[in-house]
């Protein structure tokens, strides 16, 4: 089901399989409440502050390129071409382009991560928030409570009690 | 004939893709060891219930992404959770609590009956608590359902929590949340 729905939410379904999600849609509220929390958390993502890579960041990554570009023989490395924009072009070789993509993501992913301001979660998600607080809290109560309630029980019947009539039995009381 | 064939044909196979998916996914969660189907304890008590919890699904893991950053010890354990239902209904009357207390022994022993054990038994000044779980096959809880009948305050509360439990955290992270009335999440119940 999530596939289907994240498929639709993406455009990626063909026109008979998009007629059919949506009469499934239709015919079912599950799926209509389905959908709606995935939009929810399709919106979500996308309201989050796209993160932006810092300059000193940039500026290593691209140092660290051309060093490598440089450290190769120089027969290996391309004729100087008379226009940056090409030899830009030629030193970025799918290898380095690669690598230094992949530390850009690197980069800007825990960037946007410690950037990332706390969300507000719907209106929905947050009743429903409270409603499992308000459990977690109603069991651990009675935990709480059962808890005294079930020591004082052990105490009495396997503690107190033996010991009343373990002392009876020794002074030979008759009072039981 | 050929169009009556087809429709024959077609009909059934356009039902089924229409309504399988999330019947299995109802389904799946029915068939956990953990779950117990709160429509018993409505039938069994012949009303509805005034304050129903149902919080299962893409709901729980969106509960449990909201709370990751304020609350991730709460979040952790809501990850390992597949639903949480409460049910909640008022004691009128003596008769009422009664009513309850024989629906929650009729429940009980049915649970016993089918792998589960009772693990908390409480007849204390008005209130009686019985806490039954369910443990798979590696001795993880499954599930755990709490029948709750409290003349004290005047209300019958069931709860069924299906997913891999640790009571001991339930009630650390439960004694960080404050415990409102009863008909606070009536309210909001959905």
């Amino acid at each position: 089901m999530d596939e289907q729905i994240e498929a639709y939410l993406d455009g990626l379904l063909t026109g008979p399989e998009r007629t059919a999600f949506e009469r499934r849609l239709a015919a079912d509220p599950r799926w209509a409440e389905e959908l709606r929390l995935a939009r929810l958390v399709r919106d979500g993502l996308r309201g989050w502050p796209r993160p932006s890579c810092p300059p000193a960041v940039t500026q290593a990554v691209l140092e660290q390129v051309r060093r490598a570009e440089a450290r190769r023989p120089a027969a290996d490395r391309p004729a100087r071409p008379r226009r940056p924009a090409r030899l830009w072009a030629r030193v970025m070789r799918p290898s380095l382009a690669m690598a230094a993509l992949a530390a850009l993501v690197v980069v800007a992913t825990v960037v946007g991560r410690v950037q990332q301001p706390p969300r507000t979660p719907d209106p929905q998600v947050a009743a429903a928030l409270e409603e499992v607080q308000w459990t977690l809290a109603y069991l651990s109560r009675l935990g709480r409570g059962t808890g005294h309630t079930v020591r004082d029980e052990v105490l009495e019947d396997h503690v107190v009690l033996p010991m009343q009539d373990a002392l009876q039995a020794i002074f030979k009381e008759p009072s039981r | 004939m050929k169009r009556t064939l087809w429709v024959a044909l077609l009909v059934p196979g356009v039902a089924l893709s229409l309504f399988a998916p999330p019947a299995r996914a109802q389904e799946a969660l029915e068939q956990d060891p953990g779950y117990v189907d709160v429509r018993l304890v409505e039938e069994g008590l012949g009303r509805p219930a005034s304050i129903e919890v149902n919080i299962r699904g893409a709901l729980l893991r969106l509960v449990a992404s909201a709370s990751e950053h304020e609350d991730p010890d709460l979040a952790r354990l809501l990850r390992r959770l597949k639903a949480i239902q409460v049910r909640g209904f008022p004691l009128a009357s003596a008769e009422d609590a009664r009513a309850a207390e024989r629906n929650a022994d009729r429940l009980g022993r049915r649970l016993e009956g089918h792998g589960w054990d009772a693990v908390m038994r409480v007849r204390d000044a008005g209130e009686r608590v019985d806490m039954y779980v369910r443990t798979r096959d590696d001795d993880a809880i499954a599930g755990l359902v709490v029948f709750v009948v409290d003349t004290n305050d005047d209300e019958s509360v069931f709860i069924n929590i299906v997913g891999e439990i640790d009571p001991e955290e339930i009630g650390r992270i439960g004694r960080t949340f404050n415990i409102g009335s009863l008909d606070g999440v009536a309210d909001d119940a959905h």
